[in-house]
């Protein structure tokens, strides 16, 4: 299989049985999830993490650089964490999960990574972490919560000026009586009120009933 | 001591201080739903198996008398010979399931002495397993505790919960505490939930906040 590079810095590309697979250059060659890999490039499984779905389905842009610091909401396992952090290189990402269960996989994956620092914590309550973290460049959150646009505004405080946000939304947990159509266009527009919505794409088929937006801080 | 050192030292002392006794009733009842599965697969595997050898025993439907019936190993009506290698390898799947049905009885003991040092009350109220079982599905004693007493109601009617909120089909009366003697021996067992998922609440509230 050839791998090529994407447009977006960091994610590799190649061509399995007419299936488009994606990479990402594990830096110091570990694979914490044995996923399928050829040398250092590790697979970045659409089915496992929502941001290789929205890259799969033709998002425009992913605001992901070099040496970037980042905010991350809800790590869980670390997976999407860990290819982030394959991005990111030197730069610094501080994951935060709320569950101790699944934060005591994602410490394993962060004592190994130098580039990645776990925060137990509630995403709601931004002031019992504030000590703990630094401006960044980017959040991405992942919290499948009813009031989540809310909890995404008391954490901007951490954003710098023109940074950028990723945002997976689950419909499902926001009102499972609505068509998810009308929840994501409800979401959109909450979110312009503080953002610049840049690219908004359904995750269909890998995520039912999930929506991912990239957003701008004015 | 920079930010990820700092970070990864407070979040080992977090991950400690978050965790509290009541995963071990979490884990001892996922321990004892696992056995419960493995052995009525056991039996109805063993069912078949002496079955060729005394057909009529086999038609018993109670564990504990089958399995006591099987022990005798006495041949039935319309059986057929077998010889001491197969009622030998009968009688180890025996054994084996005599030794997982005792390892049940002594997990059963071992939660329910868990629920009387975490929560007695909910013991009293609702029995070891029901009780363990509305935990789990709280995800803890403390969430347990601060839910109202209609969501403990329909703890474990998740699927039909949302069937009603979609399609307005009728509301559940009742999830994992219909198991409760009080509610499934009841002429009116709607009412019998309510009641019995009131008393649930209160009890819960106690152990939790409550002076111990």
């Amino acid at each position: 299989m050839n791998i090529e590079k994407t447009k977006f810095i960091g994610i590799f590309e190649g061509w399995q049985d007419k299936k488009r697979v994606f990479f990402t250059k594990s830096i110091d060659g570990k694979n914490f999830f044995n996923e399928f890999c050829i040398d250092d490039y590790i697979e970045f499984n659409p089915k496992r993490s929502k941001l290789s779905a929205a890259i799969i389905k033709k998002i425009s842009l992913v605001p992901i650089k070099e040496n970037m610091k980042i905010l991350y909401l809800g790590a869980a396992h670390g997976y999407t964490a860990s290819h982030i952090s394959n991005m990111i290189k030197n730069g610094m990402m501080f994951c935060l999960d709320f569950a101790p269960r699944v934060v005591r996989d994602l410490y394993f994956i962060c004592e190994e990574r130098k580039n990645m620092a776990p925060i137990l914590g509630d995403a709601n309550d931004p002031d019992a972490y504030k000590s703990r973290v630094e401006q960044v460049d980017l959040i991405y959150q992942d919290i499948a919560q009813k009031n989540q646009v809310e909890i995404l505004f008391k954490n901007l405080q951490f954003l710098k000026n023109n940074g950028h946000v990723l945002l997976a939304v689950k419909s499902r947990s926001i009102d499972v009586t609505k068509r998810p159509a009308e929840i994501f266009n409800a979401v959109e527009k909450q979110l312009s009120q503080k953002l610049k919505v840049i690219d908004k794409k359904e995750l269909d088929p890998f995520e039912k009933d999930h929506c991912f937006f990239v957003c701008q801080k004015r | 001591m920079d930010l990820r050192e700092l970070n990864l030292k407070k979040t080992a002392e977090d991950m400690q201080k978050a965790i509290t006794r009541d995963i071990f009733i979490i884990q001892t009842i996922h321990t004892i739903d696992l056995l419960i599965i493995e052995i009525n697969k056991l039996v109805s595997n063993l069912r078949e198996r002496y079955g060729y050898y005394n057909p009529k025993v086999s038609r018993i439907q109670d564990h504990a008398e089958l399995l006591s019936e099987i022990k005798k190993f006495r041949k039935g009506d319309l059986g057929i010979d077998y010889t001491m290698e197969d009622k030998g390898s009968v009688a180890d799947l025996m054994r084996e399931i005599d030794n997982v049905n005792s390892l049940k009885t002594v997990q059963e003991k071992y939660l329910e002495d868990l629920m009387r040092q975490e929560c007695p009350k909910l013991l009293f109220s609702a029995g070891a397993l029901i009780g363990a079982r509305l935990v789990d599905l709280a995800g803890g004693l403390k969430n347990l505790a601060q839910m109202p007493s209609s969501r403990i109601q329909i703890l474990g009617a998740e699927k039909s919960l949302f069937k009603h909120l979609k399609t307005r089909s009728k509301p559940p009366r009742f999830g994992v505490i219909f198991n409760h003697e009080s509610v499934s021996k009841a002429d009116n067992k709607g009412k019998a939930a309510r009641h019995l998922s009131g008393k649930i609440s209160i009890d819960v509230k106690q152990d939790y906040f409550g002076e111990k």
